[in-house]
């Protein structure tokens, strides 16, 4: 059996009830579900934004409910992209995806290339000290997805990424979530309502309303 | 540092937004530094004009000390008593120079007022004073306020005098005086053998209350009473009985920092609403609650610093050539904002803001709380 980086094992709260799943390390790991299914709330619960009345979540063997200096932590570990709003307008590329990396810690030294790396993997390096008014809904995206994946993370959560993109854009974006996904090997757990999406992934879970 | 560097491209990318908020913020700044400037100044001045260690001899229940009449002969007697070292008189009077200007005129004993006043002036020229009987020597702000120069010969309100010196006082009433011989006052204001007040310098600060005590029951006899009491609770006096500029000044200050902190309150509520969004963001990037406290409480702080800074450079820059005497009265003291009343404008400004902004910031970053 392969290593889990992610297992959640009878957690309820309100809406979700007994749920069980593991994302093996380097998964790319679809949740589909209609909307207001409980999807959102179970990547809150994953990164501790909401607290869960019972069960257990596990990242890389810990449980994240008792770690103390848990932003810290998540600031390392978890990258997260959501559907829109994911940057601060008032900083640039650059520093929007330095933030994480403020968080954690990371030396000064060690965040420049970090940053430049992961603008670049996502082909924004040219746009670096652009603001993200300036940004295509796709790019800001794209933005989101460096930010995550600068921190090197154990798993990157993404709730409804390509909810506001046409289907083409859709596409490119799943498309180079599932390329750093294959290069990076970290683990990505996509929740989404598309189900034209389940072929881009190696493991898809459906949950019902 | 980063988070300060966050609050402050906040305020430079939200600038039409905190623009109108900074420039509120300014005109505040510059309201308040003149208000303490006022408020401090005026308490200042009263205080240092007169000394704790000298004792002032005056009619009581008076409605203005400075229609107290004490018989020039009590200073004899006064003398006989205990602990007096030395002793001196002063006849004051209010003239009215302009249509609602007024100033206060002083009339001493030459030989004493140097030794009982540590006026700066130079020898010649109080020397000149002390043997011309018509002669005057003028404080500092007077001379600005009418240009006198020395030697020059003055009418003012039917009287007659001759300039003889310029003195400097810092910090007192008496800069904004006119000094006269007392002879040559009670002359002109018909009060021959009357002073306004007695000053007594005693031997030792620790028998003020023994010496005060003994003149006054000195002068039980007199009709409405003798009071003796420390030079500064007579200028505290006079201060309250001159309409109490000081603490009417320190009343419009506290009212101006109360409306400072709703405009403060508001004007942070105002640019924080827009931002919520971005506490969830900071949120799930990692950084903690207080972190996330810190970015909003710093911007609106920031902004209120940068503010506060413009307003009471301002105020600085504007009052560096104040008038010469300020108000109605010539004692009321000019608005002078000295390195202190800036600080402590800055300081004031800094605490509302810390107040008021810290619940609001708490709300803003309080609305990513874990359900």
């Amino acid at each position: 059996m392969e290593e889990l980086v992610l297992e959640v094992r009878d957690v309820s709260n309100g809406l979700l009830k007994d749920v069980n799943l593991g994302v093996e390390k380097g998964a790319f790991f679809i949740v589909l579900a209609p909307s207001g299914s409980g999807k959102s709330t179970l990547l809150e619960f994953i990164c501790r934004n909401r607290v869960i009345a019972s069960g257990q979540i596990r990242i890389n063997g810990v449980d994240i409910y008792g770690i103390r200096n848990f932003h810290k932590w998540k600031a390392a570990n978890i990258g997260f992209i959501y559907e829109e709003n994911n940057l601060i307008p008032t900083l640039n590329a650059y520093e929007n995806v330095e933030l994480p990396l403020l968080a954690a810690k990371v030396p000064k030294e060690e965040r420049r290339p970090r940053v430049l790396k992961a603008l670049d993997s996502v082909g924004l390096k040219e746009k670096a000290a652009v603001y993200p008014v300036k940004f295509t809904m796709e790019e800001e995206q794209r933005l989101a997805l460096a930010r995550a994946i600068a921190i090197d993370p154990a798993i990157i959560l993404a709730d409804e990424p390509t909810g506001k993109l046409p289907k083409k854009q859709t596409e490119r974006l799943i498309g180079l979530m599932g390329e750093l996904n294959q290069k990076t090997g970290i683990a990505f757990m996509v929740a989404s309502h598309d189900y034209s999406l389940k072929n881009a992934a190696s493991k898809v879970l459906e949950l019902s309303q | 540092m980063h988070i300060f560097k966050i609050a402050f491209k906040n305020i430079r990318k939200n600038l039409k937004f905190y623009l109108p908020f900074l420039l509120i913020l300014i005109i505040f700044a510059f309201a308040l530094t003149t208000l303490l400037s006022l408020a401090l100044g005026s308490s200042q001045i009263y205080k240092k004009s007169g000394s704790k260690e000298l004792l002032a001899v005056f009619e009581s229940n008076r409605a203005c000390v400075m229609a107290s009449l004490v018989p020039e002969a009590y200073k004899s007697r006064i003398m006989k008593l205990p602990h007096i070292e030395d002793i001196t008189g002063e006849v004051r009077h209010i003239i009215v120079y302009a249509p609602k200007k007024s100033m206060t005129v002083a009339g001493v004993e030459p030989d004493k007022f140097r030794a009982f006043k540590d006026i700066q002036i130079p020898s010649a020229e109080y020397e000149a004073f002390k043997k011309d009987p018509h002669g005057v020597i003028i404080g500092k702000k007077v001379e600005r306020l009418f240009k006198w120069k020395v030697g020059e010969a003055v009418t003012l309100q039917r009287m007659n005098f001759n300039i003889r010196g310029i003195f400097k006082l810092p910090l007192s009433v008496y800069n904004g005086m006119i000094v006269f011989h007392k002879d040559y006052l009670q002359k002109l204001i018909k009060k021959e053998g009357y002073f306004t007040a007695i000053t007594i310098k005693i031997d030792s600060p620790k028998n003020k209350s023994k010496v005060s005590k003994a003149v006054e029951q000195l002068f039980t006899d007199h009709p409405s009473g003798i009071s003796c009491k420390s030079e500064t609770e007579f200028w505290g006096m006079t201060e309250k009985q001159m309409g109490d500029f000081g603490k009417n000044m320190r009343v419009l200050t506290v009212l101006c920092a109360l409306v400072l902190f709703g405009v403060i309150a508001n004007g942070a509520a105002f640019c924080l609403k827009r931002r919520r969004g971005q506490a969830k963001i900071f949120q799930t990037i990692g950084f903690t609650r207080t972190k996330i406290f810190t970015i909003f409480f710093m911007e609106p702080l920031l902004a209120v610093f940068i503010s506060g800074i413009g307003g009471c450079l301002l105020a600085f820059f504007l009052w560096i050539k104040q008038p010469t005497i300020g108000g109605e009265h010539a004692i009321i003291p000019p608005i002078a904002v000295t390195p202190k009343v800036l600080l402590a404008s800055l300081f004031s400004m800094l605490l509302i803001a810390v107040i008021s902004t810290a619940v609001m910031a708490y709300k803003t970053s309080n609305g990513i709380k874990a359900k």
